[in-house]
């Protein structure tokens, strides 16, 4: 089915100035989709209960359960997703570049808020890394009445945005994230993979699920936007005389050959390598990257029992 | 609307550089930021995005400031309607200036030159100035522009013939050279009556005979914007065979006769000419010879004598010619030499007959004066009513005294001369001043150390040759001492410093006092050179100067010098004229001047040789088609002054600046948030 006839419009999304509640729009959305969508076989719920043993931690202690036959009952989980997150934000100047009422940051930021409550509703435990000429706030996975707010805190601060050095940032990353975690990298992957392919190797060798979100704004796959201009690049400054009409067909020659080259950096190291353009509405993508996380799954987590 | 200086419109291509400045600027370049452009290639500028204009309000503003400055600069007015530049047509200030010599009295030049008058009077414009001259050897303003201009303008011509036909050709020769002179100086006039003036002309109207004066034409300044125009009026062929007549004088016959010697001027000697002349009593018309045939051929000048009875030098004669071209100058009046008659009366005690004594060189001297012929008598009885000079040797008494007195005051002259105490009453009792002193001193030998030169009675001594008195002794020179009284005027003084000859008027005479003796025997003075001219011109003083002759030439100057004669009818021309005296009879008789007579027109080589502005048709069509240009550019310079165009221009480009100057603001701040 496609994106734009599902799905919320994500100029209207991106309009709530709130990321919470996008998030939650988003994820509630998604679940009211999921029992009517054909997807309904993941769900996320209690397996069982188990008579509560002092010592127990009491958040999972069902409360229902405790006021409707006042004994105490800990939840026990069937935890199919019971993942080590890490979302790893590109927060580089590359990714405020917007063609239309909204930025790639913008929407990266709403997809890894989406994605942070999503898990954590799966309870999950999630942490957040931006980076851009590496990796410059980090908050590890964790599950937690308040994380979730933590994470928004960190998704909401406006970050000073360099350049871009995902190999540095990726190093960096394997310096501190030490348990095996699936890492969400979500960036637009504007540079050469040569430069971080190694380095994405060496994450993936260490145990890590990679899964890879590159966010694209709709002018830099068509070139469709702008005019005759010095155009400048908002990392680098570089600025050059283009008329989009006569550079277009080798800028689009030159860009998928560099799609190319990405896909092909994730597939050789067998990363999912999902491709999202800016106006495609997030409740979608979400759907999109829990399938690819259900057809991979298993492979770095295991299934575990969890109190 | 008209430019004053339309060069400065070449300013307006200065716009090209606004212009080009639009095109080329590109500052500030529209920037787009992008993601990343690793991928991109640079493009070539399109020359769509360089031809197009940047700003182009900014650029239309710019353009207009410049296009103003520079129509500022060029001056611009609108011509006023009612400027008579403004048609095209100069103002024209003329003056004509018409011959009223005595040759213009030939046939019907003096018509025919009212005629051209009327004609040029008749084709001015109501604008238009006209004076007019009338010269012969006088120039005389018969209509100045000013009563030209006040006269209305139908009726100027008719008004400018009636002022001419009440004139006619006056016994006088022409001067040209004056004729100019006179129209320059009414032109300039003319000017400055307006304080501003057209384009200006001389009209000269004449016979151009050769006989007018021509010496001072190349000395005349020609005013600016004016040139000459000569209309002749010539006389047939025929009437430029004249011949003039001239008085040359009488000369002696061996018998009872005389020889009247007559002067003949023909005009075109090339041409053989007969006349008849004939010689008569200009009273009586009684003829003293029978008329003459005269031949003149091959020369100008012919001299012819005629044999008279010596009664023809008594007589007031009549000379006349005919059977040349023109009759105005047939007739030559001669009147009779007259010699002034003055009565003087010698005071003397002493004998004239003395040679030892003064009255006797006095009495000599006076009767060979031939003119003024002195009749002299000695110590006449009675009073000295008929006296017109006294000489005063001796004392005086009372009742002469007082006659002396009484003739000085009625117009005689008296010499005085006082050489001893005995006449210093007499002196004191002519001046009624009691002051007069002398003293005799023995063998006071003086000379004259100072003379008037500029008094009448030795101004004839003035010359180098002849102002030497220092070498005539006086001895027993007196000193004489006078009344401090201004009138007392000192001509001579001995070289002591004392007076020689005093000079005092009295009533309408005066009293001459000599200080010392004429006797040989005191002074050599009645001795020396001078004696006889000086005495000879006190008795000229007293007749009343120098013998005025009876034939003269008819020119202004002539005539102001004989009006002290009281002639019967004033002279108004030439022609015979009688004074009648209690004495006598004289006559005066005034010529033509004989260059009228001289009617052979000017050639125009003389005319060229004067280097004067002379124009033709289309040199005068030339010159007034740039007077017109100049007045009309003169004109615009006013209105432009008047109207100050420029100053509203100005106006609006300073608003145009303010507004180029808010634009460009606008501009910049707009450029800044676009890129921000």
């Amino acid at each position: 089915m496609p994106a734009r006839a599902t799905g919320i419009d994500p100029k209207a999304l991106l309009a709530i100035r709130d990321l919470e509640l996008r998030a939650r729009i988003i994820v509630e959305g998604f679940w009211s989709g999921l029992h009517r969508s054909p997807y309904h076989g993941f769900s996320v719920e209690f397996s069982e209960y188990r008579q509560y043993s002092p010592g127990d931690d009491l958040r999972y202690l069902d409360w229902k359960a405790l006021a409707r036959t006042d004994r105490e009952y800990l939840k026990m989980y069937e935890d199919e997703t019971n993942l080590r997150c890490l979302i790893m934000l590109d927060a580089s100047r590359s990714m405020r570049f917007a063609s239309a009422e909204h930025s790639k940051s913008e929407y990266a930021r709403t997809l890894a808020a989406t994605l942070s409550y999503f898990l954590l509703q799966q309870r999950d435990v999630v942490g957040l890394a931006r980076f851009d000429s590496d990796l410059t706030d980090y908050i590890e996975a964790r599950w937690r009445p308040r994380h979730f707010k933590r994470l928004l805190a960190l998704l909401e601060r406006q970050s000073d945005g360099a350049a871009t050095d995902f190999a540095k940032a990726l190093a960096s990353l394997r310096r501190l994230c030490r348990k095996r975690s699936l890492i969400v990298v979500i960036s637009d992957f504007l540079s050469d993979p040569v430069a971080w392919q190694s380095q994405l190797a060496h994450l993936s060798a260490a145990g890590h699920d990679m899964r890879a979100i590159q966010v694209l704004d709709p002018a830099e796959s068509s070139l469709d936007f702008g005019e005759a201009a010095h155009w400048e690049d908002i990392e680098s400054g570089h600025s050059l005389y283009v008329d989009p009409d006569t550079a277009r067909a080798h800028y689009l020659e030159r860009f998928q050959t560099r799609q190319e080259a990405v896909a092909n950096a994730f597939k050789s190291l067998a990363i999912p390598h999902q491709l999202v353009a800016t106006d495609e509405p997030l409740d979608k993508v979400l759907l999109s990257f829990v399938k690819n996380v259900r057809m991979q799954g298993g492979r770095s987590h295991g299934r575990r029992q969890s109190r | 609307m008209s430019l004053l200086a339309p060069l400065f419109l070449a300013g307006i291509a200065l716009v090209l550089g606004p212009i080009l400045f639009h095109l080329i600027r590109q500052s500030p370049r529209k920037r787009i930021t992008f993601s990343s452009t690793e991928l991109l290639d640079a493009s070539a500028p399109k020359a769509k995005q360089q031809s197009r204009i940047q700003n182009p309000w900014l650029l239309l503003i710019r353009c207009l400031i410049i296009i103003l400055l520079c129509f500022a600069f060029a001056r611009p007015f609108f011509p006023a309607e009612d400027n008579p530049s403004a048609s095209g047509q100069p103002q024209r200030d003329l003056v004509v200036a018409i011959d009223q010599s005595a040759s213009m009295a030939r046939e019907d030049l003096w018509e025919r030159s009212i005629e051209h008058a009327r004609s040029i009077a008749a084709e001015l414009g109501t604008s238009d100035r006209l004076s007019l001259i009338l010269f012969s050897d006088t120039a005389e303003t018969l209509v100045d522009a000013q009563q030209w201009s006040d006269w209305p303008a139908e009726q100027r011509a008719s008004l400018l013939t009636r002022q001419l036909q009440s004139r006619s050709p006056e016994s006088r020769s022409g001067k040209l050279d004056l004729a100019l002179e006179s129209a320059v100086q009414e032109l300039e006039s003319a000017r400055e009556i307006q304080d501003a003036h057209g384009f200006g002309e001389i009209v000269i109207i004449s016979d151009f005979a050769r006989g007018s004066q021509l010496s001072g034409l190349t000395g005349i300044e020609w005013p600016a914007d004016s040139s000459l125009r000569r209309i002749a009026v010539q006389s047939n062929a025929s009437s430029t065979n004249n011949v003039g007549i001239r008085w040359l004088g009488w000369s002696e016959t061996d018998g009872a006769s005389v020889n009247a010697h007559i002067g003949l001027t023909h005009s075109n000697p090339e041409t053989g000419t007969e006349i008849e002349l004939s010689i008569e009593h200009a009273e009586t018309g009684e003829g003293l010879m029978d008329a003459q045939t005269l031949y003149l051929e091959s020369q100008a000048e012919h001299l012819a004598r005629f044999e008279l009875p010596s009664v023809a030098t008594e007589i007031p004669l009549k000379v006349s010619i005919g059977g040349d071209g023109s009759s105005f100058d047939n007739t030559l009046f001669i009147a009779p030499d007259y010699a002034d008659r003055i009565s003087l009366a010698l005071m003397t005690d002493q004998d004239l007959s003395d040679p030892t004594e003064a009255p006797y060189f006095i009495a000599k001297a006076l009767r060979g004066f031939e003119s003024p012929l002195v009749e002299l008598s000695v110590n006449p009885d009675g009073s000295l009513s008929r006296q017109e000079a006294l000489i005063l040797e001796a004392p005086l008494s009372r009742e002469q005294a007082a006659a002396v007195r009484s003739r000085i005051e009625g117009g005689a002259s008296a010499l005085f001369l006082l050489s001893s105490e005995e006449q210093i009453d007499s002196l004191r009792a002519v001046t009624r001043m009691d002051d007069w002193g002398i003293e005799t001193a023995n063998d006071a030998n003086a000379l004259i150390g100072f003379v008037d030169f500029e008094h009448p009675l030795f101004q004839p001594f003035a010359d180098a040759r002849f102002n030497n008195f220092a070498n005539i002794n006086f001895w027993n020179a007196p000193h004489l001492a006078h009344p401090e009284n201004g009138a007392i005027r000192q001509i001579a003084a001995y070289d002591t410093g004392s007076p020689l000859l005093l000079e005092l008027p009295l009533g309408e005479g005066r009293l001459y006092i000599w200080a010392g003796s004429w006797s040989p025997s005191q002074s050599q003075w009645a001795l020396s050179s001078k004696f006889l001219p000086w005495l000879h011109r006190f008795a000229l003083e007293a007749s009343g100067g120098a013998p005025l002759p009876a034939n003269a030439v008819f020119t202004p100057a002539k005539v102001e010098q004989y009006e002290r004669l009281s002639f019967a009818d004033a002279p108004a021309s030439a022609g015979l004229y009688k004074i009648s005296s209690d004495t006598a009879d004289r006559w005066i008789a005034f010529h033509l001047p004989p260059e009228e007579s001289d009617v052979a027109p000017l050639s125009d080589e003389d005319w060229d040789r004067m280097g004067l502005p002379e124009s033709n048709a289309q040199s005068q069509a030339l010159r007034q088609e740039r007077f017109a240009a100049e007045a009309q550019a003169e004109n615009a310079v006013q209105t432009e002054r008047r109207q100050k165009v420029w100053q509203w221009i100005l106006f609006a480009v300073l608003a145009l600046l303010a507004a180029e100057s808010l634009l460009a603001i606008k501009i910049t701040s707009r450029r800044r948030e676009a890129l921000t």
